[in-house]
């Protein structure tokens, strides 16, 4: 996360990108999956910086610059853009050594895209699709780094239906409903995490303790009515698992997990399209506890947190899945 | 009980949740929603597939740059 700011927004750094096309993407995937691009992924990863590794894990995060044929040109793991600069001018200089034959594959991958296997293949364009941002609210005790002004963010989608169901059947002014308990709590359990600092995991059914969000419609016209949302969560959740990263994986200690938030906002629904045009929620509330990776070990106490609910744009990284998206159950 | 209460307290002595109003909404989701200056990541020309730059870069004859992460780093990483 740190290396969105401080890696991708270096003028050398985007000044050498220029030569390459450039990809983001998840790893798990990538290692574990049996399809052309994962296949081809692992080709890139098995000649990386993280080759082989089994532990602390077998994670294959990094930066990686590859010919389309798999030849790896240079690989880090890396936040500092001096640093990711060297190594894309040192793959640079040996792409420049490298055959055609060498830099490319011998056919055309575009053949094989129909057998990539994705989650954005479900990308439901007839629905609702929400960027959800996230970030600590202000308190006295903040730390003086990057963790001050830490966010992060995901994605929550709705198929066509799932996202009428939201609004009451009849939209007329006045007109009142509870959304389906099973779409507030799948944005309680896996968008209403603390991921500020990084990745956390998802909450499960078990840990739900409230879930609700209710909708009025407050005006219709012009084929638009407007709505008002409000609600509520709360999840928790306590055992044992490892919150220091690496460190205290292999002796995890008994821990606690909260977060608590009310939800209020605005939305616009065009009734002849049946689709959202306007979507603004806020959801703000109450974190503690950590997880493995969530960068919170010494930052357990109850503390505030924000979420902003909008709608996603068009653009090709936005149609990127939710992260919990395997949670969703879509076939 | 009590040990809920002290927590409570806590709470309240270093910071307040806010209640969320017409009012102040608009300066809340300012407060949270990134501003401008953290989204230049952005303004790289991303895939957000590995295999949308693969056959790019066949096309064009390029290098592909592929940035790998626990989470996707376009959406929660």
């Amino acid at each position: 996360m740190i290396a969105r700011r401080s890696v991708w927004s270096d003028p050398q750094v985007q000044a050498l990108l220029k030569s390459f096309v450039v990809s983001a993407d998840e790893v798990n995937r990538l290692q574990s999956g049996k399809d052309p691009e994962c296949r081809l992924a692992q080709k890139v990863f098995e000649q990386g910086h993280y080759a082989g590794r089994t532990k602390p894990t077998n994670t294959r995060q990094g930066i990686y610059a590859t010919a389309p044929s798999g030849v790896m040109l240079a690989s880090i793991n890396a936040n500092d853009p001096k640093a990711v600069a060297g190594m894309l001018q040192r793959a640079l200089d040996k792409w420049n050594t490298l055959s055609e034959t060498e830099r490319m594959q011998a056919g055309d991958p575009s053949a094989d895209t129909s057998k990539v296997n994705r989650p954005e293949n479900r990308y439901p364009a007839d629905g609702l699709v929400l960027r959800v941002f996230s970030r600590d609210l202000p308190r006295d005790k903040q730390p003086h780094d990057w963790r001050a002004d830490a966010w992060n963010q995901d994605y929550a989608w709705f198929r066509g239906e799932e996202a009428r169901s939201l609004l009451p059947a009849k939209l007329a002014k006045g007109e009142k409903a509870s959304a389906p308990d099973a779409l507030i709590r799948r944005l309680a359990k896996l968008n209403f995490v603390d991921n500020v600092r990084g990745q956390t995991t998802a909450y499960s059914d078990e840990d739900i303790q409230t879930a609700v969000l209710e909708s009025e419609v407050v005006r219709v016209a012009d084929g638009i009515a407007t709505v008002k949302l409000r609600g509520a969560t709360h999840t928790h959740r306590e055992g044992v698992w490892a919150i220091e990263g690496f460190k205290d994986m292999q002796a995890p200690g008994k821990h606690e997990l909260e977060l608590e938030v009310k939800l209020f906002g605005t939305a616009e629904f065009d009734t002849a399209k049946s689709k959202f045009v306007s979507f603004e929620v806020l959801a703000v509330g109450t974190r503690s506890g950590a997880t493995q990776y969530n960068g919170r070990h010494d930052d357990v106490e109850p503390a505030p947190i924000g979420f902003y609910l909008t709608l996603a744009g068009d653009t090709p990284a936005e149609h990127v899945a939710p992260a919990f998206y395997w949670s969703y159950g879509w076939r | 009980m009590f040990s809920r209460a002290l927590t409570m307290l806590a709470i309240a002595l270093t910071f307040q949740v806010p209640e969320l109003t017409e009012s102040n909404f608009a300066q809340w989701r300012d407060t949270i929603r990134p501003k401008a200056s953290e989204l230049t990541f952005e303004d790289c020309d991303w895939k957000p597939t590995f295999w949308e730059a693969v056959v790019q870069a066949q096309a064009q004859g390029k290098p592909i740059l592929l940035w790998a992460m626990n989470g996707h780093p376009m959406a929660c990483t």
